[in-house]
């Protein structure tokens, strides 16, 4: 198959074109560009964090959005959380340190052990036999609120994550799924119902961008990428719907953006319902925001013992 | 032809020539989920794999 701009040969095939590799970069980079812009994901007074692991979609979000503040002069820095599950984190970290070295990125890796006590590895069988939690959840619970932490004592004013048009298409079926909609309201480019100062925004350069393109993208720029597979992935509930995605997508090209089209469509009236529906309170006992009296990591640091600085 | 399959580390040997979508029919995986790539060099599947290339599928899929 020929470039359908070019004629050279094609590395890519979506919506109807096929690009060679100049011209896929350019789609791409293009694509990003427009969503930074169309969301207005980044202001020129920000002071922007990016949350960044090391693997593929970290280090694109990374790259794309040091372009971005470069061009227009704003001020980033990556921020890296070291869950501690070895022989997967402990890869990643490395890579990132190598890319932001390469870049002369700013960066700073804040990890479990450091700031809980304990790392994944050494809660993780605890959690699942007495709380009958998974790794997935508790994992997923300390590392969001350690990125908010960090990113606002970094004095971050947005913070950019990798979630990709995979990530958005399977978190808004899996809310769906489980009958929440009140998260499905929290997604979108940017995330949140309310402004909050205790809330850094989240936002998502990389929304209508696939993982397919994004491991192209690593692979044409010659970013260094490993693969390496969470070892609890298979245990989560994320997983059984990523594949029944990628199943459907095989067979039905355009699956995962008729989704998220779909989910932006309702999204508007999801934020209008839910935006009020709770007052904002704070955990009683460390003052950070919460659904509850006592916020998710406290519970965490009293069912698992950590210690939580 | 050597068959690298990232995803599960695993290596395999075919004998006869086949297209990209052929092969990963026969392995059972979707396009949507891999790259292809034959002799270091990206591919789309519509293009024919031989005998002596080397071809890696790169899982595209996240790993956390």
């Amino acid at each position: 198959m020929k470039c359908t701009k070019c004629g050279e040969k094609a590395v890519y095939q979506g919506h109807g074109q096929a690009y060679c590799k100049e011209h896929f970069l350019d789609y791409f980079e293009s694509k990003v560009f427009r969503t930074f812009r169309k969301y207005q994901l980044i202001k020129q007074t920000d002071k922007v964090c990016v949350a960044a692991s090391g693997g593929k979609d970290s280090l694109t979000v990374l790259y794309m959005t040091m372009k971005y503040c470069k061009r227009h002069n704003i001020d980033f820095f990556a921020l890296c959380i070291d869950e501690g599950i070895a022989g997967y984190r402990d890869h990643t970290v490395d890579d990132l340190t190598l890319f932001c070295k390469k870049y002369d990125i700013p960066y700073k890796v804040v990890s479990f052990k450091v700031k809980f006590g304990a790392g994944l590895d050494e809660i993780r069988e605890q959690a699942m036999k007495e709380y009958n939690k998974k790794p997935c959840t508790v994992c997923g619970i300390l590392r969001r609120a350690l990125l908010n932490r960090a990113s606002r004592e970094l004095g971050a004013t947005k913070l950019v994550t990798g979630h990709n048009l995979d990530d958005e298409s399977q978190s808004y079926l899996m809310n769906l799924f489980q009958g929440n909609m009140r998260h499905n309201a929290g997604l979108g480019p940017i995330t949140g119902l309310q402004q909050n100062k205790h809330f850094i925004p989240r936002v998502k350069p990389l929304y209508f961008i696939t993982e397919k393109e994004t491991r192209l993208f690593c692979l044409l720029r010659g970013f260094k990428v490993n693969f390496t597979e969470c070892p609890n992935i298979h245990l989560s509930f994320r997983a059984k719907v990523r594949d029944t995605v990628n199943r459907l997508e095989a067979d039905q090209p355009g699956i995962k953006q008729g989704i998220v089209n779909a989910f932006l469509e309702i999204l508007p009236m999801l934020k209008e319902n839910y935006r009020d529906s709770k007052p904002f309170t704070y955990c009683e006992k460390c003052g950070e925001p919460s659904a509850g009296k006592i916020c998710n990591v406290c519970r965490l640091e009293d069912e698992l013992c950590l210690d939580v600085q | 032809m050597k068959v690298f399959i990232e995803k599960e580390q695993k290596h395999l040997e075919f004998t006869e020539p086949c297209t990209g979508t052929e092969l990963l029919k026969k392995l059972d995986v979707p396009e949507t989920t891999i790259l292809l790539v034959r002799n270091g060099e990206v591919i789309l599947p519509d293009e024919m794999l031989n005998v002596g290339d080397d071809i890696q599928l790169l899982s595209v899929v996240s790993g956390g």
